[in-house]
């Protein structure tokens, strides 16, 4: 089953790059944009019906009623003409009153809707509506209006308040039947008048009426159920844009739901919370590409690490040894030097992958100070060191703090202002180590002098800032940045480990 | 001038003066024509007041009455200047009605009583096979509708008290029929005019009867005037109706009477209706049953 977006969300689908005719996921047979509209269509035709059928019930409840008040109604005007009638012998008369409510059986078509007999004293018919069935001058014979098992009267009281004297309708088959007693003026029975309506008489105005509500109600259906099938669908379409966009997982799937979010409804807070998803998954994604950079760089520095050592050592044998002009021994000097700096960052990177490796130790800074000496010769930047360490080694892990305060490091020495110092400043306290970097220079973002670190990766610059972070905070560290008269300070606070 | 030679006159129109001029202008009360329900027809209250307006030149208003009773008491009470009444009533009455004139049914001044039934019922051939019915008859003043039935019983030994089940008067002879296509009466009385024109008008009720059987020819209900009516009067009437159909009014009112003209009656027409009545007054010996019903 194919499924169009209707009306204004067709658009919106061409805008974003979906097809405008069909979206996949409308075929799911558990489908909202199918469920829910055709959850409301089958209300509205429900309401529909049942009110019809309510409808129905009542006109029938209404017209039974009609019945009733017109047969009182005739029995009343019976009852005041038809006693002199009788008593004058007038058998014409009281047909002719009778026929002129019940119709004649020489016009209607035999045995009309209703009929009358008059019942005489002596117990014989004395004019009926339909002489045939109830011959004139002889005994009723009311086979006709007897329907056995099915005598049904209705309460008495009923009847008693508004008509009196009149009996209750008696509903026996398909007749409805009136009886009453006719008295002369003096109150002396004359006879008895019996009244009975088909219910042929209403139930062809009932199908009439029905037939009409059905016709009426079909209409409504045939008019209302499309426009809630279609209203359902349109409120519905975004929701399936959406999740469409989120089965993509494309480009397409950022900018539809940055679209969607601009709605000030349900659907547009579940695009933004989706968009804000998006956002994490790909700084997750981008934190565990570092992270394997990382590991490969940390794989990298260790495969490096062992040559160097050797490569350091068999230099610094021939240099102690060996016997060198000049220029050679200034070339054995420059390859030491770069070795050795090779070294150094080797050991940073593999400080980094293995945090709890060892204790840090005042050469840990002394490193970090040659390592940032091509900065210091770029940017014309001078040191000012303080580090304030008892011999030996602290108990704090060395990797994390040497990369943090690597990352920082780098970062002063670039953001400082050429010819300015950087400030080094390294103390035990009781139970942690704090290593100060400052710099003079302009006040770093906003976002970066928070206190708290970013949960999640900064764009641009202030890498180095939320990854030294991140290190410092595996091992319970903090950092904190200030800037105050044009000096930049980072605070690099680490506790102590429990020995 | 002779009655008879006068009327001739009249009906030629050399009358001089008076009787081509219209009502006298000082009588400021229009003329009064009594109908009854029995000879009525959709429009003929209109078509007489028409005509009769035209031809008698002043206002004319149309008295329907319920029964010949009520149609003669107003005769006699001066109620009305004229009728259209039963040959029945005419022969009681003679005392101070007259006869003006004479419809005439294909052109005879005769029709016929018919003793109807339901048409389902094709045995019954004879008054005598109606013992036990429910019969109807029209007025206790009609000769069709009541005279002839009741002088038949007569010749039976029989009353209709002691021959019928049950009996009633509707007073209205279309209505006779009504009763016994109906079913509320088994059997009925009726004028043959009436039936044979409702059965030509394919009436529902006169279909579904049948005629049992046809009395012998009586003289045709006519019409009359109260005697104490001035004679310009009653020769102006009946100037008008026997020139009737010399007019288009006139030609209209007999058509839709389904009758051909207007006759100068005579007395003798009467006669047989007389005999009908000495009977049933007891001052005349049964009638033999096969003298007064011929067959169907």
């Amino acid at each position: 089953m194919s499924t169009t977006l209707p009306g204004g969300d067709e658009t919106e689908a061409k805008s974003s790059g979906l097809s405008p005719r069909v979206l996949p996921e409308l075929r799911l047979p558990g489908s909202l944009l199918l469920r829910l509209p055709m959850i409301a269509a089958t209300l509205v035709a429900l309401a529909a019906l049942l009110m019809a059928a309510g409808l129905g019930l009542l006109t029938r409840q209404y017209l039974i009623e009609d019945v009733d008040a017109s047969a009182f109604q005739a029995m009343a005007a019976w009852n005041k003409s038809l006693p002199t009638l009788i008593l004058q012998d007038n058998v014409w008369g009281a047909y002719e009153t009778l026929t002129s409510v019940t119709g004649d059986q020489v016009i209607s078509p035999p045995h009309s809707a209703s009929l009358a007999v008059i019942v005489g004293a002596s117990g014989l018919v004395f004019a009926s509506s339909d002489p045939k069935l109830f011959p004139t001058a002889r005994a009723p014979v009311w086979t006709p209006l007897w329907a056995p098992g099915s005598l049904r009267v209705n309460s008495p009281l009923s009847v008693a308040s508004a008509h009196p004297g009149l009996s209750p309708p008696i509903q026996s088959g398909n007749w409805r039947i009136y009886v009453s007693a006719l008295r002369a003026d003096s109150g002396t029975g004359v006879g008895t008048l019996i009244y009975a309506v088909s219910d042929a008489l209403y139930r062809q105005r009932l199908a009439s009426m029905i037939w009409w509500i059905a016709t009426i109600t079909l209409l409504a259906m045939a008019v209302f159920v499309p426009v809630v099938w279609f209203l359902t669908r349109r409120m519905l379409a975004p929701l399936a844009l959406l999740q469409s966009a989120m089965a993509r997982s494309d480009d397409a799937t950022r900018r539809i739901s940055g679209e969607l979010a601009a709605r000030n409804d349900e659907v547009g807070r579940l695009a933004a919370a989706f968009g804000r998803l998006l956002e994490q998954a790909e700084r997750a994604r981008r934190a565990e590409r570092l992270a394997a950079v990382g590991a490969l760089a940390a794989a990298t520095a260790h495969e490096i690490n062992n040559p160097l050592g050797g490569m350091l050592n068999a230099l610094r044998t021939a240099k102690r040894f060996g016997q060198f002009d000049d220029t050679t021994g200034q070339a054995i000097d420059l390859l030491d030097r770069g070795l050795e700096q090779l070294r150094s960052i080797a050991q940073a990177l593999l400080a980094q992958t293995r945090p709890d490796q060892r204790d840090l130790t005042a050469q840990d800074f002394i490193d970090l100070i040659e390592i940032i000496k091509p900065c210091q010769h770029e940017r014309d930047v001078r040191l000012q060191r303080r580090i304030d360490l008892p011999d030996g080694s602290v108990a704090v892990a060395a990797g994390p703090l040497r990369q943090a305060t690597l990352n920082i490091l780098l970062n002063a020495c670039h953001a400082a202002l050429p010819g300015s110092t950087l400030e080094l400043d390294v103390d035990l306290l009781d139970d942690a180590l704090m290593v100060q970097v400052r710099n003079q220079g302009t006040a770093p973002p906003a976002f970066l002098l928070a206190a708290a670190a970013p949960t999640s990766i900064p764009e641009g610059s202030g890498f180095g800032l939320w990854e030294s972070r991140r290190l410092l905070s595996d091992v319970g560290g903090t950092l904190a940045l200030t800037h105050v008269g044009g000096v930049t300070t980072a605070t690099i606070v680490i506790p102590l480990r429990r020995r | 001038m002779q009655r008879r030679t006068f009327l001739a006159a009249a009906v030629s129109g050399t009358l001089p003066s008076a009787f081509g001029q219209g009502l006298p202008q000082s009588s400021k009360s229009p003329f009064r024509f009594g109908v009854t329900d029995v000879f009525l027809h959709d429009g003929a209250i209109h078509q007489w007041q028409q005509f009769l307006q035209a031809r008698l030149g002043g206002p004319v208003q149309i008295i329907q009455k319920s029964s010949y009773q009520e149609a003669l008491e107003a005769l006699r009470s001066d109620e009305m200047e004229a009728a259209w009444i039963c040959g029945f009533p005419y022969v009681v009455a003679k005392g101070f009605v007259r006869l003006c004139a004479q419809p005439g049914w294909h052109g005879q001044p005769w029709y016929r009583s018919y003793l109807i039934t339901s048409a389902r019922r094709t045995q019954a051939r004879s008054i005598r096979d109606l013992r036990g019915d429910v019969f109807a008859f029209d007025d206790p003043l009609s000769n069709s509708g009541y005279l002839v039935p009741v002088v038949a019983l007569r010749s039976l030994g029989q009353t209709p008290q002691s021959f019928f089940r049950g009996t009633f008067y509707t007073y209205s002879l279309h209505k006779v029929v009504e009763a016994v296509g109906s079913g509320l009466a088994d059997s009925g009385t009726v004028d043959g005019y009436i039936w044979e024109v409702l059965t030509q008008r394919q009436s529902q009720a006169a279909l579904k009867t049948r005629i049992v059987a046809k009395s012998r020819r009586y003289g045709f209900p006519p019409i009359v005037t109260r005697k104490n009516l001035a004679i310009e009067t009653h020769i102006r009437l009946q100037s008008a109706l026997l020139s009737a159909k010399n007019d288009v009014q006139g030609r209209a009112l007999l058509r839709s009477l389904d009758l051909q003209d207007f006759l100068l009656p005579q007395e003798s027409w009467f006669d047989g209706i007389a005999e009908l009545a000495e009977v049933l007054d007891g001052t005349h010996p049964p009638i033999p049953l096969s003298a007064i019903y011929e067959s169907a």
